[in-house]
């Protein structure tokens, strides 16, 4: 309640603030949802565990296949503060992190209409469009309980802190939209990416929180000073804005939506000002698309390709080290309704590149991952979600934990959704 | 003499009635025999009569954060209420050249009107919950229905004589403004009458949940 009772004086701050007259009590919905999750793997350990497992889940720590029960959770409060203002925040609810509840968005929407066009402006902290998997509360996935690669990625490491403003118009040629957004608070995006590289999960950033890195030697991490064993995704380094700007386009002759986003966090490389934490250059280009071709089937497909760079001018290190990789990653998804269950399938491929030769990191990796999916609504507002993941990667940097470079892993995942 | 005459003229207004409506049966599919639902049907022509009353109650609920019903058709200058059955909030507007209007939020148990004086498509939508969408088509048609799941709509009492019967469609592949679809259709004056009318559907996407 303690939280609650807080989002209610900052919604009273609010509305004191606003210039639009407020309506007379702001009224405070609350959602939420709870995943119950039971889940056994095989192959490496989990990255959570500080190993370069590609899944949530993974082997035990000789390899074997090991079974695991855990629960997330996301309390979503909403609340309208003028007849075209309203707050949005999302606590993510996640043991895994050192704080278990960690606020995972929180904003101020302004949505005017004028002239035939739908605007909306957004301040506070916020994951970009980009995925097109999180159309649940709480920013939750609807027809997988694992993300792709792609979207594991934009919920671990690419949270933004800025303004965002777009619009929405009906025209000749079908809905378009544009977007443009300045940000800070995501200078450290890349770090994962380079050092762990891409993987497949649920887990969430939130403010504060923190992600494990891999386990390489004390040595070894001495030399990759000022970073530490940690990766705080959400973080102002370098003090610079970056932006994002988006386009979608609705045609209105075929159910297809295309949208293009480009990011680039203009992250002054050299910036080691954080402790602990570094500033990254990281880009890249977003093109997804959605499409149902026929009644009940949904299809799903996104692409990425960027750049995350960061440049040790021996302020805290005993020396220079470059950090530069190129990153890729698709996915095609394909969903299929049956009466009140559905099925997903979904195929990822994913690479890093790394533009260092003799990289300590040994950054270049390749991986495709296969995911089955079926759910089926148990009762009013509970649903029951089984999932099948098998991921085969090769990356070098494994043999700095002792292992072989190519690794494959299946998780097995039965999860309990209630919403409320 | 006056009331024999009144008598008289009763008596053919009554045998006119009587003898020359019916009660049509449109059946709306598409090219592969597939029911299409949510289609409105119109007959329009020179009738004398009219089924379709501006004066008569048209509702669009929000229920569970969806517009009941999803498709309407009501006569033009009619009133249509929007009352708010949810526990949230809504935002019910439409950007349509034939009815633009805004109804800022209203809370539950709360209903408010707008009045459509142009014939054509409203396309009805909530700015708080993008994923509710409504529509309303306009006609100067005298009888007018809405399809069912098995893509059928009786149009009652409808007088013998030369109409065209239109059907449009909210998924239709030509433009909202216009009918899917319309030919001509000579109604007998001897009872039920079925008539079964083709049209072309496109899907549309909707918005993202969640941006």
């Amino acid at each position: 309640m303690g939280i609650i009772d807080m989002w209610r004086k900052l919604l009273a701050l609010g509305a004191a603030l606003s210039p639009i007259p407020a309506l007379a009590a702001p009224a405070l919905d609350v959602s939420g949802i709870v995943d119950l999750k039971g889940a056994v793997a095989d192959g490496e350990q989990s990255w959570n565990e500080g190993s370069f497992g590609k899944l949530r889940f993974g082997g035990d720590a000789n390899g074997d296949a090991n079974a695991d029960v855990t629960f997330t959770g996301a309390l979503v409060l909403k609340s309208r503060l003028a007849w075209d203002v309203d707050a949005y925040a999302h606590i993510e609810v996640d043991p895994q992190h050192d704080a278990p509840l960690g606020l995972a968005e929180g904003y101020l929407r302004w949505k005017p209409m004028a002239w035939g066009t739908r605007f909306q402006v957004r301040a506070g902290a916020f994951y970009p469009p980009i995925s097109l998997e999180h159309d649940g509360p709480g920013w939750r996935t609807t027809r997988t309980l694992t993300p792709s690669a792609i979207n594991s990625w934009v919920g671990e490491e690419v949270k933004v802190a800025g303004v965002e403003a777009g619009a929405t118009r009906q025209t000749m040629i079908g809905d378009l939209s544009a977007g443009l957004a300045l940000f800070g608070f995501n200078d450290t995006a890349g770090t994962l990416l380079t050092f762990r590289g891409w993987a497949l999960h649920d887990r969430q950033s939130t403010v504060g929180g923190d992600f494990p890195l891999p386990e390489f030697s004390d040595e070894w991490w001495e030399m990759r000073a000022p970073q530490v064993r940690r990766a705080q995704p959400f973080l102002e380094v370098d003090n610079r804005a970056g932006y994002y700007a988006r386009a979608e386009w609705r045609p209105d002759f075929a159910p297809i939506a295309v949208d293009l986003l480009r990011y680039d966090n203009n992250g002054d490389r050299s910036s080691d000002r954080e402790e602990g934490q570094t500033s990254w250059d990281t880009r890249f280009w977003s093109l997804g698309a959605r499409a149902a071709p026929v009644e009940g089937v949904e299809i799903l497909a996104q692409a990425m390709t960027g750049s995350s760079v960061w440049i040790d001018l021996g302020g805290a290190g005993p020396g220079i080290y470059v950090d530069d990789i190129d990153f890729r990653a698709a996915y095609v998804l394909v969903d299929k309704t049956l009466g009140e269950s559905g099925v997903a399938l979904r195929l990822d491929v994913f690479e890093t590149d790394d533009n260092q030769t003799g990289n300590l990191v040994a950054t270049p990796e390749d991986g495709i991952a296969f995911t089955a999916a079926w759910r089926v609504p148990v009762f009013d507002r509970a649903s029951l979600f089984i999932e099948g993941v098998h991921v085969e990667s090769e990356r070098a940097a494994r043999t700095l934990l002792g292992d072989e470079p190519s690794q494959s892993q299946t998780s097995v995942q039965a999860a309990f959704r209630f919403a409320f | 003499m006056h009331l024999t005459h009144a008598l008289c003229a009763l008596a053919a207004l009554v045998f006119a009635d009587s003898a020359w409506a019916a009660d049509v049966t449109i059946i709306v599919r598409t090219a592969a025999g597939k029911p299409v639902a949510d289609a409105v049907v119109t007959l329009d022509g020179r009738a004398k009569t009219s089924s379709f009353k501006p004066q008569a109650r048209y509702l669009v609920e929000q229920r569970d954060l969806a517009f009941l019903p999803h498709v309407s058709v009501v006569p033009t200058g009619a009133s249509v209420s929007f009352p708010n059955l949810d526990r949230t909030q809504h935002h019910v507007y439409s950007f349509s050249a034939a009815g633009p209007f805004e109804l800022r939020l209203f809370p539950r148990g709360e209903t408010r009107s707008v009045r459509f004086e142009r014939p054509g498509s409203i396309a009805v939508g909530c700015n708080i919950h993008d994923q509710m969408s409504a529509f309303i088509r306009v006609t100067d048609a005298p009888f007018a229905g809405v399809t069912d799941h098995e893509g059928r709509v009786v149009l009652a009492d409808v007088e013998a004589g030369a109409f065209s019967l239109g059907v449009w469609h909210p998924q239709q592949a030509k433009s909202l403004d216009g009918l899917a679809v319309s030919r001509a259709v000579q109604i007998k004056a001897d009872g039920a009458q079925t008539e079964t009318i083709e049209v072309a559907l496109r899907r549309r996407l909707g918005a993202h949940g969640h941006y």
